[in-house]
């Protein structure tokens, strides 16, 4: 074979192409196959939780979720809508489902309002960007959990999360606690301090050590007459559970599904 | 020699002025002593034996490994008190003896130390003291 030094050079820079070529390809199909492997082995209990929006039209449902909730966690209830901390809240319809919403939406569920809370997404965004670490989705149940010593509020998640599920604390939040007439805080829950970002932890708290786990919020529905049933809760991994049935039966919809973060908080319309 | 006065007087105004800190407190009183440890009235004894010296570090790990744990109780098992189990919890097994104010009106509290070594703690910024505050 003539080799000359044209030759050479040609191959030598169509090697050096392909290779460049073929390093990221390399590089994106070892990524996408741990990306495959984390999936797999997902965690052996996803708590999740379906809403009735139908059974919590009802003001003193609504009311009832989120006074249990923010008392249990000593939520600070602060009136500028700019620093208020919410942890379940109420929204209303057409902007929980915006890309659900449309001119012809029924009657009764225009304007309507509906409970929201942190989704404990299967691919949480918030978690993505932390630059601490200081949010991270817990392996045994799925809970998207908080360390607020590590967290710097930077705020990142805020702006990660598309349910705007996160509160940024601009102030001391113990002195907007509601206290007794002991002076006590509601709860021996910790408060948190100014400067750090928190959310619904699908009450991790009270869940870890029960049998038979329930959420201050829909513990608090379930004892409001024609509360019960409007919030459920339960492992979506166990095909027995009261979430999964339902689910089973029932159309359900999640909030803005196109962005991929699996949502675990579910919705009958 | 004129200037040996003059240079003396300004030795002696130095050497006075920079022993300021040692003179002060014995001449005024006013110095702070390092604040007693009481041991314990009954008998028990801490979850190890130098915790004037460990208890940060145990408390970092102890935090790291409850809150970013997978739920569930956890537990320290002792070095210096072989056999013995504490659950890994602020409120639960330290504060049960030591409170942000002393329990005993001794000196076992938190913040008799931390204020004599001008340590500043933030725990309390958010964590409450068993039972309300």
């Amino acid at each position: 074979m003539d080799q000359n030094r044209r030759s050479f050079l040609k191959k030598a820079g169509r090697t050096a192409l392909g290779v460049g070529c073929g390093f990221p390809l390399l590089g994106s199909g070892c990524s996408a196959l741990k990306q495959g492997s984390t999936d797999a082995a997902a965690s052996p209990i996803q708590w999740a939780m379906v809403i009735d929006v139908r059974k919590c039209l009802k003001k003193e449902v609504r009311d009832a979720c989120t006074e249990a909730c923010h008392r249990a966690h000593n939520v600070p209830k602060i009136p500028d809508p700019e620093e208020e901390v919410k942890w379940i809240w109420t929204e209303q319809y057409e902007h929980v489902f915006a890309d659900q919403a449309h001119e012809h939406t029924e009657a009764v569920m225009k304007g309507a309002p509906v409970l929201v809370l942190c989704n404990h997404c299967t691919k949480p965004s918030c978690v993505r960007v932390c630059p601490t670490r200081a949010t991270w989705k817990r392996k045994s149940d799925g809970v998207v959990m908080m360390d607020m010593h590590r967290c710097i509020g930077c705020r990142y998640c805020i702006a990660a999360c598309p349910y705007g599920a996160r509160s940024f604390n601009w102030r001391d939040p113990r002195a907007h606690i509601a206290r007794d007439e002991n002076n006590q805080l509601p709860s021996d829950y910790p408060t948190r301090s100014k400067g750090v970002v928190e959310k619904c932890n699908f009450c991790a708290d009270r869940i870890r050590l029960a049998a038979k786990p329930v959420p201050a919020c829909v513990e608090a529905a379930n004892s409001v007459p024609g509360g019960q049933g409007a919030l459920t809760f339960g492992d979506l991994r166990d095909p027995d559970s009261e979430v999964c049935r339902i689910l089973n039966e029932k159309h359900t919809i999640c909030r803005r599904l196109s962005l991929g973060t699996g949502p675990n908080v579910f919705y009958i319309v | 020699m004129s200037d040996k006065a003059k240079i003396g007087a300004g030795l002696a105004i130095f050497v006075l002025l920079a022993a300021f800190p040692i003179w002060y407190p014995l001449v005024f009183g006013g110095a702070v002593s390092l604040p007693e440890r009481e041991p314990p009235r009954d008998g028990s004894h801490c979850i190890e034996a130098n915790m004037v010296a460990r208890h940060m570090d145990l408390l970092n790990r102890w935090q790291n490994a409850v809150v970013r744990g997978e739920g569930g109780p956890q537990y320290y098992q002792s070095e210096d008190y072989p056999g013995e189990r504490y659950e890994m919890s602020l409120t639960k097994t330290c504060l049960k003896c030591h409170g942000i104010e002393s329990r005993t009106g001794g000196t076992i509290s938190c913040s008799e130390c931390h204020t004599y070594a001008n340590v500043e703690i933030r725990c309390w910024d958010c964590h409450l003291d068993a039972k309300g505050n």
